[in-house]
């Protein structure tokens, strides 16, 4: 017998078996291609068990290596680019016949924004029309910062923004901005000193902002669109903080309820004394009545911890041996045999299945005949004509 | 375990083989493109075929030997659970090892059946 020989002799079973069920679909109605789906993945099932080699298998592949094609990570600030560049040009194109008008507009909340830590609450009521616009363009620059180098592209045009329209001017700023949030309080700092001169300079000109010395801090010249990225910004802080204090809560709620589950399986009465376990039938529904209440208290919470000492009373099975009214031998074995017998664990037992011609047995000694067997010993599957078997009991 | 009809055991549905066609007709059977009496038809040629490919086509032999931990004769049914056993292939000398090792055996058809 040969494990190789398994699969020649499971390939003429199918044929057989499904030339004889031929008839009978054909007399149920059934379509042949079902029959043929069914002999497909009865083949397609038995190979992927691996048990033997089967004959309708083909020679193993060699496994082919994984290719992974590389990610083209330039193409995406190209998008990027391209994605940020036609907002710039729009910029460059649509304030500039309205230049002049909607630098009026936005001079009151510009004005504030340079005093942004202090009056920042001061900022919401002017220049709504600017803000908006301000608030589109961040999220468009927050779209191209999140795929991949959008966070170079303002910062490369702070000279082509500064002849253009302070709407320009805001958008960039509040990129900058929202770059900045953790140096906030430093530029307070910076800021108050710098509040008396730039509250001068948009009344000067319009263009004002527009000679306003850049380099020292680019992102000085930022006005009210900053504003509105600080309160979003704030009130999501707020929010995720919220959350996270729910969630921490929510993880500690799940993690004592772990914990008493463990502690409530280890004092399930194994380490108790004989004494202290329970006698009889009654324990055993008081195990059910105890297990199915504690799973309820564990499941709501750990509002009820007491019952964790009457379900550690019941956990123990009941053993002859620690029953005190059983009968107990030492013959009586351990196991169970009818355990043994019944369990069906046909991926990790090994098992024969066949019949037998002769059994017998001379006091401990048996002896057996058996005859057209299937064999499933390590997960691998023989077959055989007749089998002799010699054991002791 | 033998059907009265066919006179065929079902003890070799339990096999890989038997298990994986009855996997596939409840497939069939979930989708609706057969009957289920349909797919019991199956399984009793597929009882009735696996006796014959076994007696027939198969000559390998088989020695083993063990320790005999439960027997249990029920119904003309053999079970036995062999502890630490080593099967001997006679045609190739190939020896295998098993811990534990069930064995179900059915009264054989050369032995007229009840």
């Amino acid at each position: 017998m040969s494990n190789l020989l398994v699969g020649d002799v499971y390939g003429k079973i199918i044929e057989a078996v499904i030339r004889d069920s031929k008839t009978e679909f054909e007399e149920n109605g059934v379509s042949t291609a079902t029959l043929s789906d069914l002999e497909k993945e009865w083949k397609h099932k038995l190979s992927q068990k691996d048990v033997a080699h089967m004959s309708w298998d083909p020679k193993p592949v060699p496994p082919q290596p994984v290719q992974q094609v590389p990610i083209p990570a330039q193409s995406l600030p190209s998008v990027a680019t391209n994605h940020a560049q036609p907002s710039y040009s729009t910029y460059h194109q649509q304030p500039q016949p309205n230049g002049a008008t909607r630098i009026k507009v936005e001079n009151g909340p510009e004005q504030q924004y340079h005093g942004l830590p202090n009056s920042y609450p001061q900022s919401m009521p002017d220049g709504q029309g600017g803000q908006v616009r301000a608030a589109q363009l961040a999220q468009q620059y927050a779209q191209a910062r999140g795929i991949a180098g959008g966070l170079a592209l303002p910062g490369q045009r702070p000279q082509s923004m500064q002849p253009q329209n302070q709407t320009q001017h805001q958008a960039q700023q509040m990129y900058m901005h929202q770059q900045r949030q953790q140096q906030a309080a430093l530029q307070q700092q910076q800021a108050q000193p710098r509040i008396k001169v730039e509250n001068e300079s948009p009344q000067l000109h319009q263009g004002g902002f527009q000679q306003h010395p850049r380099p020292p801090n680019p992102a000085y010249a930022q006005t009210d669109g900053a504003d509105e990225g600080l309160e979003e910004w704030q009130a999501y802080i707020a929010n995720r903080r919220a959350t996270t204090a729910e969630q921490t809560e929510r993880a500690d709620h799940m993690m004592r309820d772990a914990v008493l589950q463990n502690s409530a399986s280890l004092e399930s009465g194994l380490m108790m004394t004989l004494d202290e376990l329970p006698k009889g039938a009654r324990s055993k529904k008081r195990q059910g009545k105890a297990r199915a209440a504690d799973k309820s208290v564990v499941a709501a919470g750990p509002s009820i911890p007491q019952l964790d000492g009457d379900y550690d009373e019941d956990e123990k099975p009941i053993k002859d041996e620690d029953d005190v009214d059983a009968i107990n031998s030492d013959l009586d074995s351990e196991e169970d045999p009818t355990g043994d017998l019944d369990e069906d664990d046909d991926d990790f037992g090994d098992s024969i299945l066949c019949t037998y011609d002769k059994v017998q047995r001379v006091k401990n000694k048996w002896k057996c005949v058996l005859k057209d067997g299937v064999m499933s010993i390590n997960k691998k599957e023989w077959v055989f004509h007749k089998g002799t078997g010699e054991f002791e009991w | 375990m033998a059907n009265a009809n066919q006179n065929f055991y079902e003890l070799y549905r339990s096999t890989s083989i038997g298990q994986t066609l009855a996997d596939t007709l409840d497939e069939l059977i979930s989708s609706r493109r057969i009957e289920p009496q349909l797919a019991m038809r199956v399984m009793q040629n597929f009882d009735q075929n696996i006796a014959a490919v076994l007696g027939e086509k198969v000559k390998s032999r088989l020695n083993f030997k063990g320790h005999l931990d439960t027997y249990r004769f029920c119904d003309e049914v053999w079970t036995f659970i062999i502890k630490d056993v080593t099967f001997k292939m006679v045609d190739t000398g190939q020896q295998e090892r098993a811990d534990r090792v069930k064995i179900v055996a059915c009264q054989s058809k050369d032995k007229p059946e009840k």
